[in-house]
């Protein structure tokens, strides 16, 4: 998975018609509350075997923090 | 360690009762800002479908007494015959005494019967089933009624309740020296108490005007008030993934069986999400495992483990052998499993009954004025 995938994957998980850029603010998508935390937190889990729990979440505040968690780089 | 394995505990009956009146998911479109395409995405990713709640005035008790009345009835059992009733809840009809004494009077049970509760929620179950075992293997008791029963039981419009489905199960657990084996794997992390609590109402906090109306907004921005029960839903999610796989790996292991043997897995049915990752990592095939009674029924608690038996496994059980895990986890946060093997057992399904006749908070309380009052 590169970074490009990454964000195709989060747009599914929110269920968000729009595309994501690396820049947006987490905050800001109306998609992002308590819910989608947890289907982001089952997606490291699956994909990368990575654990978030929420200080991970408030240490980010773009989605390319959270792509970099990933260990991903910018597509 | 509390790995445990037992030869003469036989598992002859199970009956599930749920109240019959349904809630949809749909019908909460409010809790999801009224927003049609939040609802579609809370569906997708969690499983909501419906739930069955208890109307007003109906407790975990009475839901648990409608099951084992059935088990009674069905199961043609001699009450005198029993040498403990074991009730497993968290929401007991009255802080003190225990619910337990209540099923005994109704049901006449004898003296020689003891009776007392267990307080716990979703891993429940599987704790009841082990004390049971102990008893059964010890030779202290011949014949245990093991109830389970929990409620959502409160009526606001929090986003937790939309997970609840409310339940009351009866089980009966035999001394039967071809019984064959049952092993258990039970565990517990004190440090994971306030995960899911209810902060106010207990000793610690007991409810008064000054907790009643006080919301306080969670790390999420979502308003929650300290009466309520409270879910940690990130925190819940990282200790089952994390906790559950193992713990049953570890069980297959002490049980010298292999993965591939077991014919099902009873999950207990947190949310569809939760069920799959855990299934997933322990390594389950699709077939061996089920989050409908999830979808159908909701998050059952302490009844959850019986619910899906009764709902997925009611024919398997009871016209042939299943070698099954159960498998609870969650408040404690406590976890366990256990495997064994249900054999012609019987089984009630999972039997939805109606509830409208239970007594007012006006009756209720008139009935304490009467009985106290001079």
């Amino acid at each position: 998975m590169d970074g490009a995938d990454f964000l195709t994957e989060l747009q599914d998980l929110l269920q968000r018609d729009e595309a994501l850029t690396p820049d947006m603010p987490l905050r800001d998508l109306p998609e992002w509350d308590s819910m989608s935390m947890m289907a982001v937190a089952g997606f490291f889990d699956q994909r990368f075997g990575l654990t978030l729990n929420f200080g991970d979440f408030e240490s980010c505040v773009t989605v390319e923090d959270l792509m970099r968690k990933a260990g991903l780089g910018r597509p | 360690m509390a790995k445990s394995s037992f030869t003469k505990m036989k598992f002859s009956g199970l009956s599930v009762t749920a109240p019959d009146y349904i809630r949809s998911i749909d019908d909460d479109l409010a809790l999801f800002d009224n927003n049609p395409v939040k609802l579609a995405r809370a569906k997708k990713l969690i499983g909501f479908g419906t739930r069955y709640r208890a109307p007003e005035g109906c407790t975990p008790t009475d839901l648990c007494r409608a099951a084992v009345r059935r088990l009674i009835d069905d199961m043609a059992i001699d009450v005198n015959s029993v040498d403990a009733l074991i009730l497993v809840t968290q929401k007991p009809d009255y802080s003190q005494p225990g619910s337990s004494y209540i099923i005994h009077r109704d049901f006449n049970f004898p003296k020689s019967c003891a009776a007392f509760d267990i307080n716990h929620g979703c891993p429940g179950f599987i704790y009841g089933l082990w004390v049971a075992g102990s008893l059964l293997e010890s030779g202290a008791c011949r014949k245990i009624m093991l109830v389970a029963g929990d409620y959502y039981g409160s009526y606001n419009e929090l986003r937790n309740q939309m997970l609840f489905g409310d339940a009351g199960s009866a089980a009966l657990l035999e001394y039967d020296p071809q019984a064959g084996p049952s092993h258990f794997n039970i565990q517990a992390d004190g440090h994971g108490f306030e995960a899911i609590i209810n902060p106010a109402g207990g000793a610690r906090l007991p409810i008064r005007a000054d907790v009643l109306d006080l919301e306080v907004i969670d790390k999420h921005g979502e308003a929650l008030r300290l009466v309520d029960g409270y879910i940690d839903g990130l925190e819940v999610f990282n200790f089952s993934v994390r906790e559950v796989p193992p713990n049953i790996a570890e069980l297959l292991e002490f049980a010298g069986a292999k993965l591939d043997e077991i014919d099902f897995v009873a999950f207990h049915q947190t949310s569809k999400q939760i069920v799959d990752r855990v299934a997933a990592k322990t390594g389950l095939r699709p077939e061996q495992y089920s989050t409908s009674t999830f979808s159908v029924y909701g998050n059952q608690s302490v009844a959850s483990v019986p619910g899906v038996i009764a709902h997925m496994l009611k024919d398997k059980v009871a016209r042939g052998r299943q070698k099954v895990i159960l498998s609870g986890y969650g408040i404690g946060a406590a976890w366990g499993s256990c495997l064994l093997d249900l054999d012609h057992i019987y089984c009630s399904g999972l039997v939805l009954e109606k509830f409208d006749r239970q007594p007012s908070r006006e009756e209720v309380i008139a009935y304490w004025i009467k009985k106290l009052g001079t």
